[in-house]
């Protein structure tokens, strides 16, 4: 019998939606052979089974154990190629998805894994920064900053031992585009640490990843460990080393000085900058922390050139972004696109527009710090400048749907908890004024707010915006401000006259 | 239920900071925010974890010149003994040449380490925005029914301990239910029970 060459992802999600049950399932039947690669990040349609066909790879979606037969037998299979989810959308950093086994190095090379780190070889530090000023990579972690500058402080700060840190502590709910890389394209991330150590002049790096990401901080290890033992990480002898750290959940470690605080073993709490850590960061030396997406978008830009890179997207956002859609849509799942399309647009073409039965009441972007928009505001354009104009950030990329069964009021105590659990204490604003700010969303919840209730709710928000240190604290009243500016009826209903 | 349940249970009541006198022959004990301080219950606790918490402080036993890592050994310990002990606050402070106040207070910041011991298994339901807007709240309350227990508690005997989780990224496949290191996605109420039978 001949057996068929078939791919199944193996990344948490997918297991999750039952890839790991139908492996089980499938293990000792002959006429199938599995090949476990990363998603696409077509969550919707997990578990998939891809098959090679004479035409490229077809696709089964949702598939049960006793779908084999069909499977086997090539019936009613779709062409990889032509998903509209996966069609319309502009691959780069996630080139690799659903095609490669992630912790193979070697397919990670064949695929063109490593070129950019050729290139950085071929330049001077100053060439490479100079290639990221072409490129106007801004950070992907949520601050934006952009890349190049941060790189050129740690640069040119003269130290004997300088570090390069991963974020890859993804608190935003909604988000798990780092989480993939790890798990699915982890040469990636090392080979852009790779190039940012030898543009700053640092010898070790960390990857510092959260405590509810086992599959991704163990797929991390294996990989250095791969590198490693391929002689990668101090080619050229240039002397390298990685290290995988494990957080302990802490929402607030995501900020670069409260991970640097963590990452020596301390409390997460936040310091004042300056000094920035590119100056002075981890053990008080020139440290670059940036997000694991970052990272992973370098290899690319060195490749391909700067230019390139700034080819794509818009005026003040340059590329691609990797956008995260959950919540109440019909087709949930992760999409790289160059910056630039509508907020309307992406929920439409990608989300597929609501999961049956539900009706959309809001939509919020960037994590639990960011921005509810009602329909009327989903014109908006995906990019940087558009979202700081509406007073909103794209942070992360991560998109979350709410229904129409939402209850605002609901919600909005959600994330005020949210920041009473996670502030680490260092501002009063923050401390005390999520604690307040939960009590009087509470009180409305009981029905016994008073006709002050919202407006010392805004005069609150307005306060931790101002003073605190960092987004937690001043990003925290933006989700709620703007429920109580879109829903202002579901919350006066709860004030006593 | 035993004892150690009953203590959970009215851990579960401290206010923020509060002296609690036990009632009954229980040791008494002090709460600072999640985290729970008292006396070792015996020493059945301390002898079965000893040697565990030995070799665990001895694989993050700084060298010399080398800075120590409070974080990444309660870590090991919590690995090698499924929670840190506050009784091992001294040794670990000691092996580390760090303050009992220093390890105390990490051992306060970070959610993920427990003071007390969790059931043999641990359910996590995730209450993210995207578990949320899919009526995660749902399937956390038919747990909560299905076991009996409120969150943050032990079940009597010991089978589960339930908590929520922020966000465990698995927000295309939501809602989220994480047991042990297994991680269940597009969960509804009616699941449960299935769910949670092969866990005994």
């Amino acid at each position: 019998m001949k057996t068929a060459r078939c791919y199944l992802a193996n990344d948490t999600s997918s297991r999750a939606a039952g890839a790991g049950r139908l492996a089980d399932a499938w293990s000792d039947r002959p006429e199938i052979q599995l090949i476990r690669t990363s998603s696409r990040g077509a969550f919707f349609l997990e578990p998939m089974v891809e098959r090679d066909t004479p035409n490229g790879r077809e696709a089964w979606f949702n598939v049960l154990p006793n779908d084999l037969p069909r499977i086997v037998g090539g019936v009613g299979g779709t062409p990889v190629a032509e998903i509209p989810f996966l069609q319309q959308q502009a691959r780069f950093t996630f080139a690799n998805f659903g095609i490669t086994e992630p912790l193979a190095l070697n397919e990670y090379q064949t695929r063109g894994g490593l070129k950019g780190l050729a290139a950085a070889q071929s330049l001077s530090p100053e060439g490479i920064v100079e290639a990221l000023r072409i490129s106007r990579l801004r950070g992907r972690g949520g601050a934006a900053f952009p890349v190049w500058k941060k790189w050129q402080v740690a640069q040119q700060t003269e130290s004997e031992q300088k570090y390069v840190v991963a974020n890859a502590d993804e608190g935003d709910a909604g988000t798990y585009c780092d989480r993939m890389i790890m798990e699915g394209d982890p040469f990636r991330l090392i080979e852009g640490m790779m190039i940012c150590a030898r543009a700053i002049g640092a010898t070790r790096g960390y990857i510092y990843c959260r405590y509810e990401y086992p599959a991704a901080a163990q797929a991390m290890k294996f990989s250095i460990q791969k590198a490693r033992e391929a002689d990668l990480l101090d080619c050229d002898d240039y002397p390298f080393d990685l290290e995988v750290v494990t957080g302990a959940g802490s929402y607030v470690c995501g900020e670069e000085t409260a991970l640097l605080e963590s990452l020596e073993g301390r409390r997460g709490v936040v310091l004042a900058k300056p000094p920035y850590p590119a100056e002075s960061g981890l053990y008080g030396k020139p440290t670059i922390v940036s997000n694991v997406l970052t990272f992973a978008t370098i290899p690319n830009i060195l490749a391909n050139g700067g230019a390139w890179h700034a080819s794509l997207g818009t005026e003040g956002s340059r590329g691609t972004m990797a956008l995260q859609i959950g919540g109440r849509v019909k087709q949930p799942g992760l999409v790289e696109v160059p910056f630039g399309l509508t907020l309307h647009d992406v929920l439409d073409r990608f989300g597929g527009g609501m999961a049956p039965g539900s009706r959309f009441k809001a939509v919020q972007v960037g994590g639990p710090l960011g921005s509810l928009f009602p329909e009327s505001q989903l014109d908006i354009s995906i990019c940087y400048d558009a979202f700081a104009e509406a007073g909103a950030i794209l942070g992360h990329g991560g998109i979350v749907v709410y229904d129409d069964e939402t209850n605002m009021v609901e919600l909005a105590r959600h994330f005020m908890a949210f920041t009473a659990d996670e502030s680490c204490g260092k501002c009063t604003p923050c401390r005390i004024g999520s604690v307040r700010g939960r009590e009087i969303l509470e009180r409305i919840q009981a029905g016994e707010g008073t006709a002050e209730s919202l407006d010392l709710l805004k005069d609150l928000g307005e306060t931790m915006k101002a003073t605190s240190l960092c987004a937690l604290g001043g990003r925290a009243p933006y989700p709620v401000l703007t429920a109580i500016e879109h829903f202002p009826e579901e919350f006066k209903k709860g004030l006593t006259h | 239920m035993d004892q150690t349940d009953q203590m959970n249970q009215s851990d579960r009541t401290c206010p923020g900071r509060a002296y609690l006198h036990g009632s009954a022959g229980r040791p008494s004990k002090f709460c600072y925010g999640k985290m729970v301080f008292s006396q070792p219950r015996g020493d059945a606790v301390t002898t079965r974890h000893r040697s565990k918490l030995a070799e665990a402080l001895e694989s993050c036993r700084p060298v010399p010149s080398a800075k120590p890592n409070i974080l990444k050994t309660l870590l090991a310990v919590q690995s090698a003994l499924g929670h840190v002990p506050t009784s091992a606050i001294p040794q670990i402070a000691q092996v580390l040449g760090v303050t009992d106040a220093q390890v105390a207070g990490v051992l306060s910041y970070y959610s993920d380490l427990r003071t007390q011991p969790p059931g043999r298994h641990l359910i996590r339901v995730c209450m993210g925005e995207s578990c949320t807007a899919n009526h995660g709240g749902l399937v956390l309350r038919a747990i909560q029914e299905h076991v009996r227990v409120a969150v943050g508690d032990r079940t009597p005997g010991g089978r589960f301990t339930v908590e929520q989780m922020s966000c465990a990224g698995n927000c295309a496949v939501s809602p989220t239910v994480m047991i042990d290191e297994d991680l269940c996605g597009r969960v509804t109420p009616s699941d449960v029970q299935s769910l949670l039978e092969p866990y005994t």
